[in-house]
C-alpha cells in the first residue's frame, strides 16, 4: 500500500464515522498546509487559525471527497481558499497569482512563496533543512541510500529491497533508523519551537 | 490521554514503515490504535512528517503540537452539539405529530366513534345541505356524519329547526344491508350515481353503499370516504375493455 492509498484507506474510514482517523491526516499535513497558509498570511498565529479552520472545512466536507484526486490536492485547495476567504473578510486583497499543488510541493517555489514569512520562521526552516541535509550526509551508506531511496526517489520497500539486494525486512530497519537519526537531532530544535507560543 | 513516555524501537519502526504504507494490517491496526492515544508517539509522528517534507523539498512550516489538539477539541465539539441538536430535532418531530394528530384524528375518528346516526326509517331521501362534495360515498358519510352529530349534539331540537327536515328513526340492529334503512341524499342524482359506470346494476350498487353505512354504523368506517362506490356491470367492463384496447391501437 503506497502513501495515497494509505490517505484514502484513512479519508474512508473518517467517511465511516471514524473520527480518530482524520488526526493522523491532521498530523500528517499540518505542516505543509502550515506552509500553503504561509504563502497568505505573514502571522504565525494567525495562519494556526487558517490551519484549524481548513482541517475543520476538510472535515465537513469530506464525504464529498470522492478520491478522484489526491487527497493532499484537495486538502491544498480548500487551505487556499480558506487563506484567501480570511483576507478578504480581513479587508486585505489575496494575491491575484496561484500556484497549483504540485508546483507549491517544491522548495524553490516555497522560498519565494515564503519571502513574507517573519526572519525566525525563515530562519528555522532554513535551520531544519540544514540539519537535515547535514545528518543524511553524515549516516552510514547502507542507512544513506534506503532513506534516499524512499524519500527522494520514492521507491517502494520491494523496490528498493531490490536494488539494495537485501530483505525487505533489513529495508524497512535501516529506514527507520535513519529517521530515527535525523530525529534524534531535529528533536531539540523542533520541540523548543514548539513550545514558544 | 498518555503523558509522554519513552518509545521503545519496534514501535518507532512500525510508525516509520506505516508512514511509508509498508505495515502489515495487523500491525497497522494495532499501531493506529496507539497512536490515537500516545502523544509522543504523535510528536513523533509529526516530527517525522516534517523530516520526510524537507528531505522531499516539500514546502513545510513547523506548526505548533496544539494545532492538531485543538482540531480534535473543536470537531469534538461539533459532533457533540450536533448529538445534542438530535434529541431537540426528534422532540420537535414528535411534538409536531402529536399537534397533528389532535388537530386532525377526530375528525378522522367521527367515522368511527359517532354516535348511532338516524336514517329515514322509509328509505325516503333525507336531505342536506347542498355544500358537500360529489362523490356518492363521500356525501353518503359526510352527510350521515352531519345528521347524526346534530341530533345526537341536540336530541330534543325539532326536525324544523333544520332547514332540511331529517326524519328521525332509529336504526335497529339489522343483520343484512339489505335490510339496512339507505340515507340518501336528495339533491344528489338517483342510484347508480357513478360516473365510472353509469349502467351497473342498481341493486348491487345500493347493496354497497347500505353495507358502506352499515359498518360506519358498527364503528368499522365502511369504505374509505372519498372512493366512490361503484358496481360493474362484466359485460360493460369486457366492452369497456375492448374500446380501450382499439384506442390504443
Amino acid at each position: 500500500m503506497g502513501e495515497n492509498e494509505l490517505d484514502l484507506e484513512l479519508v474512508k474510514r473518517v467517511q465511516s464515522g471514524d473520527k480518530t482517523a482524520f488526526d493522523m491526516l491532521v498530523l500528517k499535513y499540518q505542516h505543509r498546509i502550515g506552509a500553503v497558509i504561509g504563502r497568505f498570511v505573514h502571522d504565525y498565529a494567525e495562519s494556526q487559525d487558517i490551519a484549524q479552520e481548513t482541517f475543520i472545512r476538510a472535515y465537513r466536507a469530506l464525504n464529498n471527497f470522492r478520491g478522484d484526486a489526491q487527497f493532499y490536492t484537495w486538502l491544498y485547495r480548500i487551505a487556499v481558499n480558506t487563506a484567501k476567504n480570511h483576507l478578504v473578510s480581513m479587508k486585505r486583497r489575496p494575491p491575484t497569482s496561484d500556484v497549483d499543488a504540485d508546483d507549491a510541493e517544491h522548495f524553490d517555489g516555497a522560498y519565494r512563496m515564503h519571502d513574507s514569512d517573519t526572519p525566525e520562521h525563515e530562519l528555522l526552516r532554513e535551520e531544519i533543512a540544514r540539519t537535515v541535509s547535514e545528518v543524511v550526509a553524515e549516516l552510514p551508506e547502507e542507512l544513506r541510500q534506503a532513506i534516499t531511496l524512499r524519500e527522494m526517489e520514492g521507491l517502494s520497500y520491494e523496490e528498493i529491497s531490490e536494488t539494495m539486494d537485501c530483505p525487505i525486512g533489513t529495508v524497512r530497519s535501516r529506514i527507520f533508523r535513519a529517521r530515527e537519526a535525523i530525529d534524534s537531532r531535529l528533536r531539540p530544535l523542533m520541540d523548543s519551537e514548539r513550545v514558544r507560543p | 490521554m498518555n503523558a509522554m513516555k519513552p518509545l521503545d524501537d519496534k514501535i518507532c519502526e512500525q510508525l516509520s514503515a506505516w508512514m511509508d504504507g509498508e505495515l502489515s494490517r495487523d500491525e497497522a491496526m494495532f499501531l493506529e490504535r496507539r497512536l490515537q492515544h500516545d502523544v509522543a508517539l504523535q510528536a513523533m509522528y509529526s516530527r517525522l512528517q516534517m523530516t520526510s517534507s524537507c528531505m522531499k523539498g516539500q514546502a513545510a512550516r513547523l506548526m505548533p503540537a496544539s494545532l492538531s489538539t485543538n482540531i480534535k477539541l473543536a470537531l469534538a465539539e461539533e459532533v457533540s452539539s450536533k448529538k445534542s441538536r438530535k434529541p431537540l430535532i426528534v422532540w420537535a418531530a414528535a411534538a409536531s405529530m402529536a399537534f397533528a394528530a389532535i388537530v386532525f384524528i377526530p375528525g378522522m375518528m367521527q367515522d368511527t366513534t359517532a354516535p348511532a346516526p338516524t336514517f329515514a326509517a322509509t328509505g325516503e331521501a333525507v336531505s342536506q345541505p347542498n355544500d358537500v362534495p360529489s362523490f356518492a360515498s363521500a356525501d353518503l358519510i359526510a352527510n350521515t356524519m352531519a345528521v347524526s352529530t346534530e341530533v345526537s349534539a341536540n336530541p330534543s331540537m325539532p326536525a324544523s329547526a333544520t332547514s332540511n327536515p331529517v326524519v328521525p328513526a332509529t336504526v335497529a340492529a339489522v343483520e343484512s344491508p339489505e335490510n339496512f334503512p339507505l340515507n340518501v341524499s336528495s339533491e344528489k342524482k338517483s342510484w347508480p350515481r357513478s360516473a365510472v359506470n353509469a349502467n351497473s346494476d342498481p341493486a348491487l350498487e345500493a347493496y354497497l353503499v347500505r353495507h358502506n353505512q352499515m359498518m360506519a354504523q358498527d364503528g368499522m368506517g365502511g369504505f374509505v370516504p372519498y372512493v366512490d362506490v361503484v358496481a360493474q356491470d362484466s359485460e360493460q367492463v369486457e366492452k369497456d375493455a375492448i374500446g380501450n384496447a382499439g384506442d390504443n391501437k
